[in-house]
């Protein structure tokens, strides 16, 4: 077949052009002409080659980047061929040109557009940096994510730390009653090893009564474990160790929270067994101080009563008779207060024997209502007794000691109103308990007293600063009684305004 | 004239309550169980007053050993005590009558010597009193 090379220029798919230099006056290269192209010139540059033949590129196209004739120029100079690729603005491409000089001033170039593989290649670059970036983004998430893991740990062994470090027992289980956790002092306190617990129900770790008798926490810490209640358990209750064995302990019981749910309970508990030992000594020592005290002040009160007796008296100067009448008051509240001392001590001691008798309530309440209204008038109280229930049954309880409470709560209700108000005695039954109310219109008792109330000793702000001669007992004693019977006592007051004790009662009581 | 023995170691009480009795009823003093007791038999008073802490021989037991007595078996006690009925003081009364039981510290002297005196008054007490 014939051929000569200008079929291969003719029919290549990359350009071809021939290209002669254009100088300026100093004979610096500036610009160049198209001799010659072949047909794909056109498919290449998007240019007609008819329409190039001849004419300078820096007329046809002005604008282009000067790393182009640059190229050439350095070509034409010094006779070494070029490959290289470059972009061309005013073609708007990028080109692979292979490029060698002929002759002088000429020079031919064989190009193709890679506009498109320039593109996807610039793409990719992009790409590929976005990637790198990413990666290191990633990186950096990852090393948080080290770091959020080992402060997790941290805190986590810390919590652990702090948990087994609570010198009480926490026992922590589910709504089902299973332990979830137990911490040292408790594993300690009960003998038993984390292994022997994992997966038991706290029911199997039993709590005793008083009586031995066990306490089905199914029943008990889970239902006064209810939400936004807290709950303490009868300071008389033990728990059993694994030898069998049994301390007194005092368990506060709470809710675990999580939002609106509760996941479960908390248990706190301690071993009293010092603390009750501590308690007995004191009210032991207690007993026998007052015991020991009640002689010399029953002597005093006799001699007084004989004093005031003599005939003689009569004509001693009103003073002195004053002095007398208040020796024998102060001598009387001491009395009182040994009384009341004693009944504690005996309370604390388990010492308290019932002597229970069918009660009239209402024959009980107009008695007290009887003895108090005189101390009521010279306040110039109202005293009213009202009776909701009609004939109430009859209740069998120890009378002396129910009157003993009623009558507490109404002479504090006397004690602390103000002069002209009103005490109010309500009595009523329900189908299964006796309810006393005592209403005062009195100064009140601020949220803060009335959490310490019941306890023993204490005296509210108001009572100390207004009135000498409570003991801090008698509410103490209200309670102690109540609870022994298997009741409640409760208060509801607003400062200035007044208070109302209630007192619930079964109608069948406990009798101690 | 009646005879009442006061078996009582505190001087304060036996003082005082010779002073209120004296002259009604001729009065005997005795400072512990062990003491009031052999008084007791031997003087056979128409009451006795007792108290129940006491040194060498307490109350209670001077009591338990007077109901062996023929005469204490029907003897008037009645026990001044400064401890509260606590039931087992209870529990041996009911067993060692006829006695009455008073809180010292409880009771006002008026109304013990009101009762002393109504006691005495009565004939002499054979059987079950209270």
């Amino acid at each position: 077949m014939d051929f000569n090379y200008k079929d291969i220029f003719e029919t290549m798919d990359e350009g071809f052009a021939c290209c002669k230099m254009i100088y300026d006056d100093a004979g610096m290269p500036i610009d160049f002409m198209f001799i010659s192209v072949n047909p794909a010139f056109a498919k290449q540059t998007g240019t007609v080659g008819a329409d190039v033949i001849g004419k300078r590129v820096g007329v046809l196209k002005p604008g282009a980047e000067t790393h182009w004739i640059a190229m050439y120029k350095e070509l034409v100079q010094n006779g070494n061929s070029k490959h290289f690729e470059n972009t061309s603005t005013p073609f708007g491409m990028a080109y692979e040109v292979y490029a060698w000089r002929i002759g002088e001033n000429h020079f031919g170039a064989i190009f193709t557009n890679i506009t498109l593989a320039q593109r996807t290649h610039d793409r990719l670059q992009l790409i590929n940096m976005e990637l790198k970036k990413s990666k290191l983004a990633l990186m950096n998430i990852m090393e948080d994510l080290e770091i959020a893991k080992a402060t997790i740990e941290v805190e986590k062994a810390k919590d652990e730390a702090m948990l087994n470090c609570i010198g009480e027992g926490v026992i922590a289980t589910d709504n089902d009653n299973n332990i979830i956790v137990m911490n040292n002092a408790a594993k300690a306190m009960l003998g038993w090893k984390t292994a022997d617990v994992t997966g038991c129900k706290i029911t199997q770790l039993a709590l005793q009564t008083a009586g031995g008798k066990p306490l089905l926490l199914d029943n008990h810490l889970v239902p006064i474990a209810e939400p936004g209640r807290e709950d303490e358990t009868d300071p008389t209750h033990f728990f059993v160790r694994k030898d069998l064995t049994r301390f007194p302990t005092a368990v506060t019981v709470t809710p675990i929270k999580l939002g609106d749910q509760t996941i479960g309970t908390i248990e706190i508990f301690r071993d009293v067994t010092q603390e009750r030992a501590v308690d007995k000594a004191k009210s032991e020592f207690i007993s026998l101080a007052s015991h020991q005290l009640r002689t010399p002040l029953g002597i005093v009160e006799w001699y007084l009563e004989a004093l005031e007796a003599e005939q003689e008296i009569k004509n001693l100067p009103t003073q002195a008779l004053g002095y007398i009448t208040e020796i024998r008051k102060n001598n009387e509240r001491t009395l009182n207060l040994v009384r009341n001392l004693l009944s504690v001590s005996r309370i604390n001691q388990g010492e308290v024997k019932d002597k229970p008798a069918a009660t009239d309530i209402i024959v009980l309440l107009k008695s007290i209502v009887h003895d108090v209204h005189i101390a009521a008038a010279r306040k110039q109280i109202n005293l009213k007794l009202a009776v909701h229930t009609i004939d109430p049954p009859p209740i069998t309880i120890d009378g002396l000691r129910l009157r003993e409470v009623i009558e507490n709560l109404v002479t504090n209700a006397v004690e602390y109103n103000k002069a002209t108000g009103t005490v109010t005695i309500t009595v009523e039954t329900d189908a299964h308990n006796l309810i006393v109310q005592v209403a005062d219109t009195g100064v009140g008792i601020s949220p803060v007293d009335q959490r310490q109330l019941f306890t023993k000793f204490y005296r509210t702000q108001t009572a100390k600063t207004s009135n000498t001669r409570g003991s801090g007992l008698g509410l103490y004693l209200v309670k102690s009684y109540a609870e022994a019977w298997g009741g409640t006592i409760a208060v509801k007051s607003t400062e200035h305004e007044g208070s109302t004790f209630t007192l619930t009662l079964p109608l069948a009581p406990i009798n101690i | 004239m009646q005879q009442i023995l006061i078996i009582e170691d505190e001087q304060a009480y036996v003082h005082l309550l010779s002073d209120k009795l004296r002259g009604k009823y001729k009065i005997l003093t005795a400072e512990n169980g062990k003491l009031g007791l052999e008084m007791a038999i031997e003087n056979q008073p128409e009451l006795i007053l007792l108290d129940n802490v006491m040194p060498i021989m307490d109350g209670m037991t001077m009591l338990a050993e007077l109901r062996r007595d023929p005469y204490g078996k029907i003897a008037n006690v009645i026990i001044l005590t400064n401890l509260e009925a606590s039931s087992s003081i209870i529990a041996d009364t009911i067993k060692a009558l006829p006695l009455y039981y008073f809180v010292k510290s409880d009771t006002s002297l008026d109304v013990l010597i009101e009762e002393i005196d109504e006691l005495m008054s009565e004939p002499p007490v054979n059987s079950l009193t209270r």
